[in-house]
């Protein structure tokens, strides 16, 4: 895969290559730099170059070690950056204007060839629709993964092209009555559509009012569903968040989660036996002039990829 | 032209101090200087429109700051040169503090601080300075790690340890949070640290134990704040988990321990105004704190 644009900086500093130097189990990102289709609030596109850009700052410590090993000053916990070899960052897929059919059948391809090389995929959005494509391409695979859906809503937004997707509609119903989609973080109105599709698959929802007051039961939902899948993709859609920690995200969300909530939890849930992939998306950079949105972003990822970025020291 | 006397408002200035140049300071004044630098740092660039925001912001302020200060424009850099850089800072702060006046460096980043000790350390050859730092930082890596001859922020603590006569136990680190290198880590010891959390838990005791263990082998202090110490949105409820920092009124609250302490010097760093919010509600937020900084400088009663 050739002709992706190189980013000025990279996903955790990761050296910049193409899918031919892909290794199995490595991390490989990409950029979807594509706007929301109107009348969503643009700015996305900027979301990709954001996100690497802060990933770097936010690794600043391990980066001026020597060893690649930090001390939490608080709690004394010592890690060490561990990065498998041949991780990569292949820059942004080449996009003009707003997410259309055509863009994510391109992000579906690239998401495939990642993961058909033993590639896991991380994906920097973008507008949310871009899920769809990067979706669509861990599917082509014979493991197909279980989706968590960290968002507000359970619908993807509409392309320039096409009506907004129930999100329901990109799995299967359950079979053996293990739920294909868990939906967290989930506030505000939802469409009956989206209601009724969600409902046909055997989805399940953990409210943001539950992660409010139900923290406990909550955890034991996700856990339960995480322990019941040898796959799971996690999708992080930054609209989670309460518009006023950040505001930097297509639309605004009001009662949302607050990134300490967002971090911890994801911090606190139990690592799945597999992870097929991570989509971060609808991040807006220039809608928030403080970059808490990106940092909320950055932060989300590096506990989803915990296990994959860092070892314990002991001693 | 209709004959009117035009009004002109004046050129903003630090807290609408008066102009003055380095000839004109008298001992105990306070020269406030901008530093328009920030190009040694990893990180965002910004932080050299910090003092072009203060200002904006101060000048109409209602906060009451001490009546010594005066705005002395902002200190010469080279952006591209590093080493004159340094050079040029240390000798312009030696020849305020050669005058008996107090500097106040606002705007920049730490990696430059190491030059105004120096300037301190130039002028005062035989008196033992402690330095406070207020930061979630340690930038504790050794000199030698410097990628180059040039300022950088992770080993500036190291620098500065390496100017003082009584080294790195004159200097307290206050405030840290988060991860640090571990080969920062390993030379905790040889300092005063005192993370974030026990300044927002325990802070009487905290600053308690960091004058205590300043007071011991110095007689004259250099206060240090970045802003990275607050909590990013300077909410109201610091340290909610790991995360977090200090809030505004937690800062200033430990600016006011340590008011009685004869300053020689201070600097505010770290502030970034492209990231402040239409309105510049961090800058006027910060004014706050700066207007606190000043009258720790000042020899008012």
């Amino acid at each position: 895969m050739t002709g992706n644009r190189a980013p000025f900086a990279t996903l955790f500093g990761l050296p910049f290559g193409d899918t031919e130097k892909i290794a199995e189990g490595a991390i490989v990102a990409f950029g979807m730099p594509v706007q929301s289709a109107s009348p969503r609030r643009i700015g996305t596109a900027l979301g990709p170059a954001a996100i690497r850009a802060t990933s770097c700052d936010a690794l600043q410590a391990y980066r001026t070690s020597p060893s690649h090993t930090v001390v939490d000053i608080s709690t004394g916990r010592t890690r060490r950056l561990r990065v498998r070899g041949g991780s990569l960052d292949m820059g942004d897929l080449e996009f003009n204007g707003q997410i259309s059919m055509g863009g994510i059948d391109r992000i579906a391809d690239l998401t495939e060839a990642i993961a058909t090389e033993g590639g896991l995929p991380i994906a920097l959005g973008g507008d949310h629709r871009t899920l769809e494509g990067f979706v669509r391409g861990l599917q082509s695979g014979p493991n197909i993964p279980a989706i968590i859906s960290i968002s507000d809503k359970f619908s993807l937004p509409a392309a320039v092209d096409a009506p907004p997707l129930p999100l329901a509609t990109l799995v299967s119903a359950a079979t053996d009555r293990t739920p294909p989609l868990l939906c967290v973080g989930v506030n505000g109105l939802q469409s009956g559509e989206a209601w009724q599709a969600l409902e046909r698959i055997g989805g399940i929802v953990v409210g943001a009012d539950e992660i409010y007051d139900a923290r406990a039961m909550a955890l034991e939902t996700i856990n339960r569903f995480i322990g019941a899948h040898q796959s799971v993709v996690f999708c992080l859609d930054l609209e989670v968040i309460d518009a006023g920690y950040a505001a930097g995200t297509p639309a605004v969300n009001v009662g949302g989660l607050t990134p300490e909530q967002l971090v911890d939890l994801l911090n606190e849930i139990d690592r799945p036996a597999a992870l097929a992939g991570v989509a971060v998306t609808n991040v807006a950079p220039h809608l928030d002039a403080r970059g808490l949105t990106e940092l909320a972003a950055t932060e989300a990822l590096l506990a989803v990829l915990d296990r994959h970025l860092f070892e314990e020291v002991s001693g | 032209m209709s004959g009117a006397a035009l009004e002109l408002r004046p050129a903003s200035t630090f807290f609408g101090a008066p102009v003055a140049d380095i000839e004109d300071l008298a001992p105990g004044d306070i020269a406030a200087v901008g530093v328009y630098c920030d190009h040694f740092s990893d990180g965002r660039p910004g932080g050299r429109f910090a003092a072009r925001q203060f200002r904006y912001a101060s000048t109409e302020t209602t906060a009451s700051v001490p009546h010594t200060v005066f705005d002395l424009g902002d200190f010469n850099v080279f952006p591209l040169e590093p080493e004159r850089t340094h050079d040029i800072l240390c000798e312009q702060s030696q020849r305020i503090f050669t005058t008996g006046a107090k500097l106040f460096a606002i705007g920049g980043d730490y990696s430059v601080s190491p030059a105004f000790i120096n300037g301190i350390a130039g002028d005062a050859k035989t008196v033992s300075v402690g330095v406070i730092r207020i930061s979630r930082r340690l930038d504790l890596l050794p000199v030698t790690m410097k990628p180059s001859v040039g300022p950088w922020r992770c080993s500036a603590t190291s620098e500065i340890a390496d100017l003082l006569s009584a080294g790195s136990a004159a200097i307290a680190l206050i405030g840290a949070r988060g991860n640090v290198a571990a080969e920062e880590s390993s030379r905790i010891s040889e300092l005063a640290v005192i993370p974030a959390v026990e300044v927002a838990h325990r802070r009487a005791a905290a600053t308690f134990q960091a004058r205590k263990v300043l007071e011991a082998v110095a007689d004259r202090f250099y206060l240090s704040v970045d802003v990275d110490v607050l909590e990013p949105r300077f909410g109201s409820v610091a340290l909610p988990g790991t995360q977090g920092g200090l809030s505004q009124a937690q800062l200033i609250d430990l600016l006011v321990a340590f008011e009685d302490m004869p300053f020689v010097g201070a600097e505010l760093t770290g502030h970034v105004p492209d990231l402040d919010v239409p309105g510049r509600l961090a800058t006027e937020a910060l004014v706050n704190v700066a207007a606190k900084m000043l009258h720790c400088l000042s020899e008012d009663a």
